[in-house]
């Protein structure tokens, strides 16, 4: 190789190393600012005392935060709103879920339209879709109560009651979001082999013995799957809130990240806000990771 | 995971017949009747919220106060069309900015992701480099740490920017996406490195394989990710109520809700039109694009 040569491929491999550099600096320096640079200041800011108003002006107070944590009644309650909610959406909506997708999957006319409908509201802004039902839910001029009282039952409180309040949001998300979870059972239903089901007709099991023996025990990762991703998004659950009661009556929808909301944006202490969201995606990371635990099987097929 | 197998594939070709002989007796018809009924009582228990929206939005409010009680089939329908509401929402509340506002920031989000997720993608997927995997692990640690926990710093970082008044805060901190990023390294690596190699002994360029042979390839991925990302930015609601403060620079969805407070009676044919005015066109999209929605509602499953 003369030295020309060498230099030729110096040079192509400079050329290939900067090609990489300036391929992967947008998408570092976009991270790298707007995600990872708040999350280290997220954590640090937990340590500190200090307003939105001049954050230069943060005194460190260690662990002061977290202790003020534990001995604040609106954390705890926020944190068992937020439980209940994503207990609640959960428990409604993998069952509901797994019912449409059942459904979507037989081959009847009109089919497409059912799903088409189910869908809508995943491509729909929540916000927009929480100031519509928060006028359903309007106690004197709202949909739900002109429906109620149509056929017999008197008006109910909805959103202004403590007792219904959370009940209403949940129905609400369950509208919103049970199409999400029914294409994602659709996908493990339609990983199912075909097989299964011609040969278990053959030995004569109808409709409820296939549900019950094939497709459930089959489903069960798909499903497990769903579950960790519902809960996960349900402890983020902010806007129905922000748009419909405002943590409210009586505090009893105030969610974890409501209240992060609060305490930076209504109360601008930036300090505790920061330690309550880092401790929010603890217990989020802690309830995954028992999830996927029970992920985990042997079973495959 | 099971669940991404299903990507790419249309709805309709998601709908399987259980072959099952057996014989037209009275339990049949009566099974088929009930699954009729469900079907019809789901599809209008899932479009009811949307059918009431948009037929109040053309009636005034003491019409839709007024035909509240008792329920007729004036709840549900206009009796005397107006277009009074959609006057107001453009002429007083000045949602013809809003909507502007949406589409551009919509718009510049969805480039903005596409160039850069593609270029990391390519980098990631087809050039040779040590820690590539590291990075690109680094990279999606990122996707774990919900928004909602970064809030308060980031927006202490776009206000330290001064950019609480400008329009790119709306979508400059989301083009880098982690999610992005992921689906196109998928769909890159799914194209043959023969096709590479051609390039190549041709004397292209890195440049030019992405450009020539990856791009092209790739184009339903794309469409896809273009639209989960148009998607992520028209239906964002609290990272523009947070970080936006200049109102003539709001997007849509901050301005429909922020016009109502709870418990209180504001113009609800006004809310109903702008609600509208703001759901019509992702609806639009969704049905013209359906296919490709469900790769993405999938991806976005992912996104958490």
């Amino acid at each position: 190789m003369t030295t020309t040569d060498q230099a030729l491929v110096r040079n192509r491999r400079r050329n290939y190393r900067l090609t990489i550099f300036w391929m992967m600096l947008p998408a570092i320096l976009g991270l790298a600012m707007f995600q990872y640079g708040p999350l280290v200041v997220a954590v640090r800011n937990g340590f500190f005392d200090m307003t939105l108003l001049n954050p230069e002006r943060a005194k460190f107070i260690g662990w002061a935060n977290y202790i003020k944590m534990a001995q604040d009644a609106r954390f705890w309650q926020s944190l068992r709103n937020t439980a209940i909610y994503s207990g609640g959406k959960v428990l409604l909506e993998l069952p509901f879920a797994l019912i449409l997708a059942v459904l979507s999957q037989q081959a009847i006319k009109g089919i497409g339209i059912v799903r088409t409908a189910v869908f809508a509201p995943t491509v729909t802004a929540m916000s927009t879709m929480a100031v519509i039902w928060n006028m359903m839910y309007h106690p004197q001029n709202g949909l739900f109560n002109s429906i109620l009282t149509g056929v017999g039952i008197p008006p109910q409180p909805f959103l202004t009651s403590a007792s219904q309040a959370m009940a209403s949001i949940l129905v609400l998300s369950l509208w919103k979001d049970v199409g999400s979870s029914m294409l994602i059972l659709l996908g493990g239903l339609q990983a199912i082999p075909e097989e299964f089901y011609e040969a278990s007709s053959i030995d004569g099991a109808g409709p409820w013995e296939q549900t019950r023996y094939i497709t459930l025990p089959l489903l069960r990762r798909t499903l497990l799957y769903a579950m960790v991703l519902l809960t996960v998004t349900s402890f983020k659950v902010f806007t129905p809130i922000y748009v419909m009661t405002k943590g409210g009556p009586l505090g009893v929808t105030r969610t974890t990240v409501y209240y992060v909301y609060e305490l930076g944006f209504k109360y601008l202490q930036m300090g505790y806000a920061s330690a309550v969201s880092v401790i929010l995606m603890i217990v989020m990371i802690v309830v995954a990771m028992l999830q996927n635990r029970l992920l985990r099987t042997e079973f495959e097929y | 995971m099971a669940a991404l197998e299903v990507e790419g594939r249309d709805l309709d070709q998601m709908a399987r017949a259980v072959p099952r002989k057996q014989p037209r007796s009275l339990r049949r018809i009566v099974a088929s009747v009930f699954l009729v009924l469900i079907m019809i009582v789901v599809t209008v228990g899932m479009l009811l919220p949307y059918e009431w929206m948009f037929t109040s939005a053309f009636k005034t409010d003491g019409e839709i106060f007024r035909y509240a009680y008792p329920i007729s089939w004036k709840t549900f329908w206009p009796p005397n069309p107006t277009l009074e509401n959609f006057v107001k929402v453009f002429r007083d509340w000045k949602f013809g900015r809003n909507l502007m506002n949406s589409v551009i920031a919509a718009l510049a989000q969805m480039s903005g992701t596409v160039v850069i997720s593609s270029l990391a993608a390519f980098a990631l997927t087809r050039m040779k480099w040590k820690g590539s995997n590291l990075v690109f692990g680094i990279i999606m640690l990122v996707a774990l740490v919900p928004f909602e926990v970064i809030m308060v710093p980031l927006y202490v970082v776009v206000r330290s920017l001064r950019l609480t008044r400008n329009f790119l805060v709306l979508f400059v901190p989301w083009i880098a996406s982690p999610f992005g990023i992921f689906q196109l390294r998928q769909a890159f690596a799914e194209i043959p490195r023969d096709f590479d190699e051609a390039a190549l002994i041709e004397g292209a360029s890195p440049f030019q394989i992405f450009w020539n042979v990856i791009l092209p390839n790739t184009k339903s991925s794309l469409v896809t990710l273009s639209l989960m990302s148009f998607l992520w930015s028209w239906n964002a609601f609290m990272w523009p109520l947070i970080a936006m403060q200049d109102v003539t620079k709001q997007v849509i969805q901050v301005a429909i809700a922020t016009f109502t407070l709870p418990y209180q009676l504001p113009e609800w044919g006004a809310i109903f039109a702008g609600a509208t005015l703001g759901t019509l066109p992702v609806l639009i999209l969704f049905v013209l694009l359906q296919r490709y929605y469900v790769r993405s509602a999938l991806m976005s499953g992912l996104k958490g």
